[in-house]
């Protein structure tokens, strides 16, 4: 600089050397913040309980394995359950008040074709072996779930399955086009890898449950809702409820299948037991079997639920025009409304406010003669046909346990098909309703009354007379039992038949472990919010044990941290295409969309790491460290403005009353080892 | 090179060639045009600077108090309720004797809803211990932009460039904007004597209790009296390396003059023509201009002002339960002088009235026509000019 340097004004100024900590600023806070990570609503809604937010969060970072572990910790059929679930989670998705639910359903299926894509092993906690053995009747979903758990408690399991297959109504109820057997086989041998033995060809009534329990520790009977019930009465609610048929010697000929309460009521049609009438489950054994028949021309199915549907479409890709028949209004009937959707593009035609009154068999055909149902809400719509002239007829009616099978008969039960099959009463001494099942343990033993049979005259002896478990009159039973949910709930889909094996398997580890004290509050402590589904990594006192269970709300997301983006559409066949055959409808999406997808998730509760505590705290007071939460607060010099709570994008603080620091033993997050996000 | 510039992107151009390193600004009319073309001048590399987008003028100048703590080059710019928002942070910045420039477009101060010319909005400022600047043209701005670096950097206090709204900001004219290694041959790069430093860890603003604080707020007054002669100076090297200078005042036909017009901002380009015609008419008037207004000029003032026998101020602002501000000024300058003019104030151009030859020639006439004594009555020391009849109320 060419011209000279000027004199320095005088320059007085505050400026210290000393370090400002010994100004302690959280000695002025009287509200605290603290990490307290919380439920998502999602996994309330999900009958197994699944921890869904942090699936979704290790997804859109691209650790599919992760995710896919945690799935498996609390449901081991991800594959089938990512293709027939309900997705109960997505209608109370937070992210459904800001545009649209997170596609969890198709995330969780993308996992598992990941999985089997790259033949993962996945890496599960389990705990030592034990010495105690347990049997569970029947290999559907729900059985193999228990042993599944039961496995990884250490148990030694083994399954007894009627049928020539394991997988009940996920191998001989579900049409491929839903889900590939394939599917269903490489998630059942992945069970097996567990330690679980499958014994098909068992058939698993009343003498198995006396032989084995003898034998064993404890029985877990899951045999499902076997028995197609009256042809009008539908009380199926979801898709994949319990339905299905063995082929052992529980199977029945299509006579028999039909069911007439055991006391003479119930709904029938005239006609209804004419030879060559079939049954719906029947047809959807068959095409599972490979045996599919060849149809054509018209075919009625009768009924509305879940099994009427699938039949009605699986008829469709056999050549022929389905005809469903339904007593009461299209919105009412109890299949999905997915399921429904598609039955219609598929070219099915819905008759409904239809009721059947007369069949007739007439030259190898039949006359259904129909009548317009009067409904309460009945207006006028468009008037049924009077008749229905059809090459075959499925009935797809309601479902009830199989005949055979031990059920204990109370006055005063609830069952729709009266008689045969009801609930214990509450209260009931040795019986413990769960919630998704009954246990009925060995100290007061399990009393057991034969099925009814209207014919037969009145069991002799008091109604109370004990009979064990083993067979023997007299002698106490060897084994407590899990009765699984159909018995117990009006729920029937693949979810709640998870629970409730999962929920047997915790259940009979308590009571075994420590006792039928133990079993409520056991059970409890593994809640998953307030909702009834239960958490096996709490139970196995991971991470998730110690999460808070208060249910985070849409208010609660700061949703200034997200934009708005589009959920996928679902690739799928073309309409045409689908019918053609039975290859699976749903088609398969790619990394980059299910992270996208993925990352759609507010992860609601779920701390990600994303820092915004540590980014926003005006006073430094957030550090990070090698803590398992990567950060955290330091207490002297927090003033509890609890800017980061609110900046907290997805709840996973808390500002709470209080100026000393919290005690020390406060909750862990669930992000274990301290492990970085992206 | 010579290009037609309105007058914010003149204090742009100046921002650029002075190499500042952060900006953080909040928009107001008419400011954000300077801002505007800086934040472009960021976008595409034509300066090596920051642009931090802030909430409010209160964070814009709290950012740059970090910044220029930081010891790097800082520009704002706001007007009236930016420049009144910014308050504390105004006291704050010079108690802090950080070198930050800030232009400020005179702009009224609302309630009601006004965005055009009145000086209320720096004026009502004066006290914030900032230097203040005011300007007539093009030009000028940006040559006092630059000037203001130089100056805030030698005393350790913020500059404040003020210009006129609209007049000023958005009327184009021709501007010589000067080459980069010209500027840099009158603004050296910043070297400044506050800037933190994690090698050397310190807290800055600490508790200063009664002992020091008076020492404190003296060594301020005390930069301010230097900054009156290195204003000079650094006007005079100006005009060595661009051939421009303009002086803390400008006196135009004061030696004779009976009356003398003081003027600041754009009335002083009217102002201007006016004497010129009065003078071709015989009126033996002149005219100050007042470009220093903090520090006050008060020896420059005395020295033009005392041997005049009339000075009539107009004053594009006021403070109420007083005078117009510059008229304060001035008597308060030329009070200890044993023999002084009489200071008469009038108030014209509030909320951007324009204030035209007319004007400014009712304003000589009054100042002539009027008793040569100061008025008796406190009232008659300003005068409204040009206010229309408003009835009483509803």
């Amino acid at each position: 600089m060419p011209y000279k340097d000027l004199k320095a004004v005088p320059l007085f100024i505050a400026r210290s050397h000393l370090t400002t900590e010994a100004n302690k600023t959280g000695a002025w806070r009287f509200l605290r913040p603290r990490y307290d990570e919380k439920t998502a609503p999602c996994c309330v809604a999900c009958p197994a309980g699944e921890d869904i937010g942090r699936i979704q969060m290790l997804a859109s970072q691209g650790l599919f394995k992760e995710a896919w572990e945690t799935v498996l910790i609390e449901n081991p059929f991800p594959g089938v359950c990512g293709r027939i679930c309900g997705h109960p989670c997505e209608a109370v998705c937070n992210r459904r008040r800001f545009d649209e639910a997170v596609a969890v359903h198709t995330i969780e299926r993308f996992l598992a074709d990941t999985a089997s894509r790259y033949e993962l092993k996945p890496h599960l906690e389990r705990l030592l072996p034990k010495k105690e053995r347990i049997a569970v009747a029947g290999a559907g979903p729900s059985g193999l779930a228990a042993a599944y758990f039961l496995a990884l408690l250490g148990y030694g399991c083994d399954v007894y399955e009627a049928g020539p297959e394991p997988g009940g109504i996920l191998r001989w109820g579900v049409p491929s086009y839903r889900l590939p057997p394939g599917v269903v086989r490489e998630e059942i041998a992945r069970i097996e890898e567990q330690g679980v033995r499958i014994h098909c060809g068992n058939s698993v009534g009343e003498e198995f449950l006396g032989r084995t329990a003898s034998t064993c520790d404890g029985v877990f009977v899951a045999c499902g809702a076997w028995e197609p019930g009256p042809a009008s009465q539908s009380v199926e609610t979801d898709s994949g409820s319990g339905r299905g048929l063995g082929t052992g010697t529980a199977s029945r000929d299509a006579h028999s299948n039909l069911r007439r309460r055991s006391d003479g009521s119930g709904l029938t049609v005239p006609g209804e037991d004419m030879p060559g009438i079939e049954d719906g489950l029947e047809l959807l054994r068959k095409v599972a079997a490979g045996n599919a028949p060849a149809l054509e021309g018209p075919v009625a199915v009768i009924g509305g639920g879940y099994a009427a549907i699938e039949a009605a479409r699986c008829v469709v890709r056999l050549g022929a025009k389905a005809l469903l028949v339904y007593i009461r209004g299209r919105e009412d009937m109890p299949a999905s409304k997915e399921g429904i959707a598609m039955a219609l593009e598929e070219g099915v035609e819905v008759l409904d406010r239809t009721t059947p009154v007369n069949i007739e068999a007439q030259g190898g055909e039949f006359l259904i003669t129909l009548r317009a149902a009067q409904t309460a809400d009945s207006g006028s719509g468009p008037a049924a046909p009077a008749a229905l002239r059809v090459g075959r007829i499925f009935m797809a009616g309601a479902v009830g346990p199989p005949a055979g099978m031990p059920t204990q008969t109370f006055g005063g039960g609830r069952g729709d098909a009266a008689g045969q099959w009801m609930l214990p009463p509450e209260g009931d001494e040795g019986v413990m309703r769960l919630n998704y099942g009954v246990l009925v343990m060995t100290e007061v033993g399990a009393r057991l009354v034969e099925p009814r049979d209207p014919a037969a005259p009145a069991a002799e002896g008091p109604p109370s007379a004990a009979r064990g478990l083993s067979g023997d009159p007299g002698r106490p039973p060897a084994a407590p039992a899990v009765f699984r949910g159909d018995l117990a709930n009006a729920s029937r889909s693949l979810a709640h038949a998870v629970a409730s094996g999962k929920e047997a398997a915790m259940a009979l580890d308590l009571l075994l472990r420590e006792g039928p004290g133990a079993v409520r509050s056991g059970l409890k402590r593994c809640a998953v919010g307030p909702g009834r589904s239960l958490s096996f990594e709490a139970y196995m006192n991971g991470p998730r044990s110690r999460r808070s269970s208060k249910v985070v709300r849409y208010g609660e997301i700061n949703t200034d941290y997200f934009h708005f983006s589009p959920r996928l559409t679902q690739p799928r066949l073309l309409k045409a295409e689908r019918v053609r055959s039975f290859a699976e409808i749903d088609l398969k999406i790619s990394a980059s969309i299910a992270m996208r997808q993925a990352e759609r998730c507010f992860n609601c509760g779920t701390c990600n790491q994303c820092d915004n505590c540590r980014l926003f705290c005006p006073d430094l007071a957030v550090v990070r460290d090698q803590s398992p939460w990567g950060r955290s607060i330091d207490y002297d010099y927090c003033k509890g403005c609890g800017i980061c709570v609110v900046e907290c994008p997805r709840n996973a603080m808390t500002l709470e009353e209080g100026g000393e620091p919290p005690p020390p033993n406060c909750p862990l997050p669930s992000v274990a080892d301290g492990e970085e996000s992206l | 090179m010579r290009k037609v510039l309105e007058g914010s992107h003149a204090v742009a151009e100046a921002v650029r060639l002075a190499g500042v390193h952060v900006v953080s600004a909040y928009p107001i009319t008419p400011q954000t045009h300077i801002v505007e073309r800086i934040a472009d001048f960021c976008a595409e590399g034509a300066m090596n600077a920051r642009f931090l987008r802030v909430e409010s003028e209160h964070s814009a100048l709290a950012a740059l108090i970090g910044a220029s703590s930081m010891g790097v080059r800082t520009f704002t710019a706001t007007s009236s309720q930016g420049l009144a928002l910014m308050h504390e942070l105004l006291h704050w910045t010079s108690g802090a004797r950080l070198p930050i420039v800030m232009a400020d477009v005179n702009r009224a101060l609302a309630p009601g809803w006004n965005i055009w010319c009145d000086q209320t909005d720096s004026l009502s400022q004066r006290d914030t211990g900032w230097i203040q600047l005011y300007c007539e043209t093009g030009q000028e701005t940006l040559d006092t932009t630059l000037l203001a670096f130089r100056l805030a950097e030698s005393v350790n206090l913020p500059v404040m460039v003020v210009l006129d709204a609209f007049f000023l900001s958005h009327t184009y004219e021709p501007v010589d904007i000067p080459d980069q290694e010209a500027v840099d041959a009158f603004l050296p790069p910043f070297r400044p004597r506050i800037a933190l430093s994690t090698a050397a860890p310190c807290a800055l603003s600490q508790m200063a209790p009664q002992n020091v604080y008076m020492e404190m707020r003296y060594s301020i007054q005390q930069a301010m009296e230097e900054a009156l002669g290195r204003f000079e100076e650094f006007d005079a090297q100006f005009d060595e390396l661009f051939g421009r200078r303009y002086g803390a005042v400008e006196a135009v036909c004061c030696e004779d003059a009976d009356i003398v017009l003081a003027t600041s901002g754009t009335i002083t380009g009217t102002a201007r023509q006016v004497v010129e015609e009065l003078r071709a008419e015989g009126q033996k008037v002149g005219l100050l201009k007042i470009k220093l207004f903090r520090p006050f000029p008060a020896a420059l003032v005395r020295e033009v002002l005392g041997p005049v026998r009339k000075v009539a101020v107009i004053d594009r602002n006021f403070s109420f339960g007083a005078t117009g501000i510059f008229a304060q000024e001035l008597r308060a300058a030329l009070y200890s002088l044993p023999r002084r003019p009489v200071v008469l104030g009038f108030i014209a151009g509030l909320g951007g009235r324009d204030v035209t030859e007319n004007v400014v020639r009712e304003i000589y006439c009054r100042a002539r026509d009027n008793l040569d004594s100061p008025p008796t009555d406190p009232r008659g020391e300003a005068v409204w000019v040009g206010l229309s009849e408003v009835s009483d109320g509803a």
